[in-house]
């Protein structure tokens, strides 16, 4: 009774938060004065330009998925599973451009390559124009979003490595080089995480709007939504996302069709710690050359451009009496959100890996399509569902924001939660329901605990993203309670180069220092032994 | 054990409840004033600032940029018309301005402050005031010798590849054009395009990247806002402001107002109005003139800085802003179209 | 007296029936073992008493109380007062050996002196004084399987299901192990309903036993009946 409750309130409240938004655009799309009409999509597709975006937009994300998976795959297999020098250490240092909002980077390059930039200051007037005339745009853009969604195929490939019974691999050494296992054998046995990764990647680079807009590459989120907007006509605007779902919606048919099922499954096996370690043997120096000079090149350049460009303290004092309030309630808004982020995905995340509804599916994909939906569609849609007299307790307060990061990012807590869920051995909670415990109890007391590593990192991943949203937050926040991302963001036009800089290395701080001190305390609470 | 685990879950829920409360605690005192802005905050944050120390009257403002094409501050106005949660809205030019007066989302008043503001800036049913300004001019590289004086250099044979502009789609630009076709009529303005097409006029994501194509020497000229010119001047890069087409019988330099809107139900109708009058006095404009923002003062005899002339002696051109409004929807499709797109 | 009965109970996995139309009546205090192949359904038999699963057709009687019928479970397996010993015993890592035990005690509502007395006592019965403290990671797989009994028998369940669990252990240790679940049951006459595919293990413990093959049982009766089906099944090969 219980669970059938909380969990319905749960669905309920993800429906309300994130769907209805959206429903509610869509449906008043396609009405105009009380009556059904379609003329809201006539316009669409009609010009060449739209087509052209379309591409661009098409370009930006496959060169991207393929960049990352191309080098991530690799990286991912070099540092989760040979004897490469320092690995934990470059893990750390790869996943750090992905903790930033990918904006920062942006600002951090132009620093580094733009007309008269740290790196193109003293080069060759003729060849920095070059650079920077790649810089701004698609080159520029691929660049960035590549250095912040490298660790996505790295890490998954890192996890799903686990996965593999060591048997298997070995089983392959007693017949062939490791060359040969990793391709005939370890390949093709990670390769759902590497389609996962290259799908995330994907529809990631596919609704983000802040790095081409900054590196001015003009995008089919960032065009179509403004030029339909540019006259403020929501019906066209909402039809202008047509597109864009249906982008969206084809990708999730992709992966349900061919990828849900095996990425569910992922649970480390036992043996996995004893799994076989490549040997490098004398390629291992300069692949630590090549690892190194990458790890030096996509994240410490960039970000002492930043600490360069910031000049001395005196502006972080300056940045600080500009934007701490900012600051304050942005650490504030991502560590709620962060947690009802967590406690929303869990159960979300349990009806999924549970079934314990029939339209368990349902509901994941509504989460994944949130997720992929850009955030102003979403941020319209609570704009016009929540701002009445009514409710203005929630639209007149950050509740709103916090709505807007549960609609968006529910999906990134509830896989998390599903993937770590389906590691426990359901024996433990059939054990404490004959013992006689009702639901809450057991998922208190009994699973919520052994979950506790997927609860961190659902934690982590909603902190990150909630701290870093732009596009939603933009749109809903009440006036006076901006948060640090969008301060920067409007402070960019026309602001002093030094004090965005400086906001940005306040920015990395906010993100990495919490998270860094989280992950230890994580790690230093004892890990569950699962027998 | 078991009891020091109940006694911090009863602060954590203390904790959040308190933080919770305060959140979504109501801030309708009203001593309050709800603004937004789509002026670029660098410039517009510290006049919100002196205004709450003058006053005493809290502000709270939402920014956006003209980078993201204002759509933060106006998608909002527009998805809160039901419901109004802004009491002003500070727009960086009349155009917007217009479109809330048309959607009925502004409410006119009439400020004593901008009595001697020009009646050429303003709604004569007074949904929007104009105030310091940016003005449309040439962006000329010191290199030149046959300096540009009317934008009919753009098809001039002799400079033929020579000029640079921003996308026509967007922003200041849009306007501008849009500003021709009304004093022109559709006609005389579809060929001037047609010419400065012909004459090969490269194009620019924004009028900032117009100023340094121009200041790296990569073109002639090109119009921009007059702060892109005036801060590369400042910087000191090899350029100079030219004010277009002063001659008797030329249009004249399009000017590009900031507006003040009052915005129709506002929570705070009374401190919305103290706001008004103090963005349109003449101290407002005198700040936003010796800011690195440069804008023109439209109350008479406020002085500027040394790069620019007052507006009394500038030749303007003579435009209903509403009717540009209008013009800037009506000639969208025509513009896609001249761009190939 | 009847304590459990199974009234031609029928479950079906997908397409296939992996009980077919079974009746049983387990009386109190008895020890029986169902004995089969794996796949023959004797692990769903537990599950279904259990209430851990809905027979599709027929229904289960607990202790006189109407638990399952026609797909619907009517009394939770929170509510039917049995005690089960998991293959994989399913301790709780994360909780100490007492708190193992606790947790089902607490979850019945008993008071906190009673329940540190009765974790006290139960420890005593299965020879796991001092142990109360240790984690379950930091346990032999014996003792181990001691803690899943005691966290079983703990809150006095009318019957015990256990589900292999000693197939794990070397034979040794198994062997030690049924001679100590036999003693706990002459101590403590609970109902016993064990789940085994070794026959070595069927013979030792059982006091009456049933033969599954296939979802349905092939015998019910003494471990002498039990003997013979297998000879002459062997004969007849």
């Amino acid at each position: 009774m219980s669970r059938r409750i909380i969990l319905a309130g749960t669905v309920i409240l993800l429906l309300i938060v994130g769907l209805a938004p959206v429903l509610s655009m869509l449906v008043k799309s396609l009405f105009s004065d009380g009556r059904f009409s379609t003329e809201a999509y006539q316009g669409l597709f009609t010009s060449h330009h739209q087509w052209t975006l379309m591409g661009h937009s098409l370009s930006l994300s496959l060169l991207t998925m393929i960049l990352t998976v191309i080098m991530g795959v690799p990286l991912g297999i070099l540092l989760g599973k040979s004897d490469l020098p320092l690995r934990r250490f470059f893990i750390i240092l790869f996943v750090i451009p992905l903790l930033i909002p990918p904006y920062i980077t942006a600002v951090s390059w132009v620093d580094l390559l733009s007309g008269n930039g740290l790196l193109t200051g003293w080069m060759n007037p003729g060849f920095a124009g070059q650079v920077s005339r790649l810089l701004f745009g698609l080159p520029g853009c691929v660049l960035v979003l590549f250095a912040t969604y490298l660790p996505i195929p790295m890490i998954l490939t890192i996890v799903f490595l686990r996965t593999i019974h060591p048997g298997m691999e070995e089983a392959g050494r007693l017949v062939s080089e490791w060359n040969g296992v990793v391709k005939k054998i370890t390949l093709p046995l990670i390769l759902p995480g590497v389609f996962l990764a290259a799908l995330l990647v994907f529809l990631l680079s596919f609704g983000e709007f802040g790095v081409p807009n900054f590196l001015r590459y003009t995008v089919f989120p960032v065009e179509s939504f403004t030029q339909f907007s540019a006259f403020y006509d929501f019906k066209a605007a909402t039809a202008a996302t047509i597109p864009l779902a249906v982008v969206t919606f084809l990708l999730l048919v992709v992966e349900a069709r061919f990828l849900r099922e095996k990425t569910y499954l992922i649970s480390s096996t036992p043996e996995a710690r004893q799994s076989p370690i490549i040997e490098l043997k004398n390629c291992r120096t300069w692949l630590l050359g090549i690892v190194a000079l990458l790890g030096f090149v996509i994240v410490i350049l960039p970000i002492t451009a930043l600490i360069f460009q910031s000049g001395n303290l005196s502006i972080y004092k300056e940045a600080l009496r500009q934007a701490g309030d900012s600051l304050v309630r942005s650490l504030l808004y991502a560590g709620l959100g962060a947690t009802f982020l967590t406690i929303v995905g869990f159960f979300i995340g349990y009806l999924i890996q549970t079934k314990a509804w029939r339209f368990w599916k349902a509901i994941d994909s509504v989460t994944v399509f949130l997720f992929a939906l850009p955030g102003t569609v979403i941020g319209i849609g609570l704009i016009s569902l929540w701002n009445t007299p009514k409710t203005n307790f929630i639209y007149g307060t950050p509740l709103i924001i916090l709505f807007g990061y549960l609609a968006k990012y529910t999906a990134l807590t509830s896989r998390i939660s599903v993937t770590q869920l389906a590691q426990i051995p359901p024996t433990m909670d059939e054990a404490a329901r004959i013992a006689g415990a009702g639901w809450i109890r057991r998922m208190i007391l009994i699973t919520a605990p052994l979950a506790k590593r997927g609860l961190v990192a659902a934690w982590l991943a909603g902190y990150v993203f909630s701290l870093r949203d732009t596009s939603i937050t933009m749109l809903v926040y009440p006036p006076g309670h901006d948060t640090l991302p969008v301060r920067i963001f409007t402070l960019m036009a026309n602001g002093s180069p030094e004090l965005i800089a400086a906001l940005s290395i306040i920015m990395i701080v906010a993100t990495l220092l919490p998270t860094g001190i989280f992950w230890m305390i994580s790690e230093r609470i004892d890990r569950p032994v699962i027998r | 054990m078991k009891k020091r685990w109940t006694f911090l879950g009863i602060i954590g829920v203390i904790t959040i409840g308190i933080i919770i409360w305060r959140l979504i605690r109501s801030p309708g005192s009203d001593n309050t004033v709800i603004v937004y802005v789509s002026e670029d905050q660098v410039f517009s944050e510290p006049i919100l600032k002196d205004f709450e120390t003058e006053t005493g009257i809290r502000v709270r403002a939402i920014y956006d940029t003209e980078e993201a094409k204002s759509t933060g501050a106006m998608n909002r106005l527009i998805a809160e018309q039901n419901n109004p949660r802004a009491d002003v809205y500070w727009a960086n030019e009349p155009i917007r301005a217009e479109v809330l007066k048309q959607k009925e989302i502004a409410e006119s008043y009439f400020s004593p402050n901008a009595r001697n503001i020009p009646s050429v800036f303003k709604d004569p049913d007074g949904y929007w005031t104009g105030f310091s300004a940016r003005a449309r001019v040439f962006v000329v590289n010191k290199n030149v010798k046959n300096i540009p004086r009317t934008i009919m250099a753009y098809i001039d044979n002799r400079r033929k590849g020579k000029a640079v502009i921003a996308n026509p789609l967007f922003g200041t630009t849009t306007a501008e054009i849009a500003a021709l076709f009304t004093i022109w009529g559709n006609q005389r303005a579809e060929v001037f395009m047609t010419a400065m097409k012909r004459n090969q006029v490269a194009l620019s994501t924004n009028n900032g990247e117009s100023a340094d194509f121009v200041a790296a020497g990569r073109f002639d000229f090109s119009l921009v806002d007059s702060d892109d010119a005036i801060n590369r001047m400042r910087q000191g890069k090899p350029v100079v402001l030219i004010y277009p087409d002063q001659g008797k019988n030329d249009p004249g330099c399009f000017i590009v107002p900031n507006a003040a809107v009052l915005i129709k139900g506002g929570p705070h109708p009374q401190a919305a109005r103290k706001f008004m009058d103090y963005l349109l006095s003449p101290e407002t404009e005198q700040k936003l003139a010796f800011a690195d923002c440069a804008q023109i003062p439209l109350h008479p005899g406020v002085s500027l800085p040394p790069e620019l002339k007052p507006i009394g002696e500038t030749n303007v051109m003579p435009v209903n802003y509403a009717e540009v409004a209008g013009k800037m929807l009506e000639i969208q499709p025509y513009l896609k179209n001249w761009l190939e797109y | 007296m009847t304590i459990i009965r199974l009234d031609s109970v029928t479950k079906f996995y997908g397409q296939i029936k992996i009980i077919d139309d079974i009746s049983l009546k387990i009386k109190l205090g008895e020890r029986l073992i169902i004995l089969g192949p794996s796949g023959c359904g004797k692990t769903t038999i537990l599950r279904l008493i259990a209430g851990l699963i809905a027979p599709d057709e027929g229904k289960i009687v607990i202790e006189g109380e109407l638990a399952s019928e026609n797909g619907q479970i009517l009394l939770p397996p929170e509510q039917r007062n049995l005690g089960m010993v998991f293959q994989d015993l399913a301790l709780w890592p994360h909780f100490s050996v007492a708190g193992n035990i606790e947790f089902g005690l607490k979850a019945i509502g008993m008071p906190l002196r009673e329940r540190k007395i009765r974790i006290m006592d139960t420890l005593k019965l299965v020879g796991l004084e001092g142990f109360a403290e240790r984690k379950p990671g930091e346990l032999s797989g014996g003792q181990q399987q001691r803690v899943a009994l005691a966290r079983a028998l703990a809150s006095r369940p009318g019957a015990l299901l256990m589900d292999e669990p000693l197939s794990s252990l070397d034979p040794e240790l198994n062997i030690r192990l049924r001679k100590e679940v036999l003693r706990l049951h002459e101590k403590s006459g609970f109902t016993l309903l064990y789940v085994t595919h070794d026959r070595e293990e069927a013979w030792a413990l059982s006091n009456r036993m049933i033969l599954m093959r296939k979802g349905r049982i092939e015998i019910d009766g003494s471990v002498e009946e039990a003997r013979d089906y297998f000879n002459r099944d062997l004969l007849e090969r």
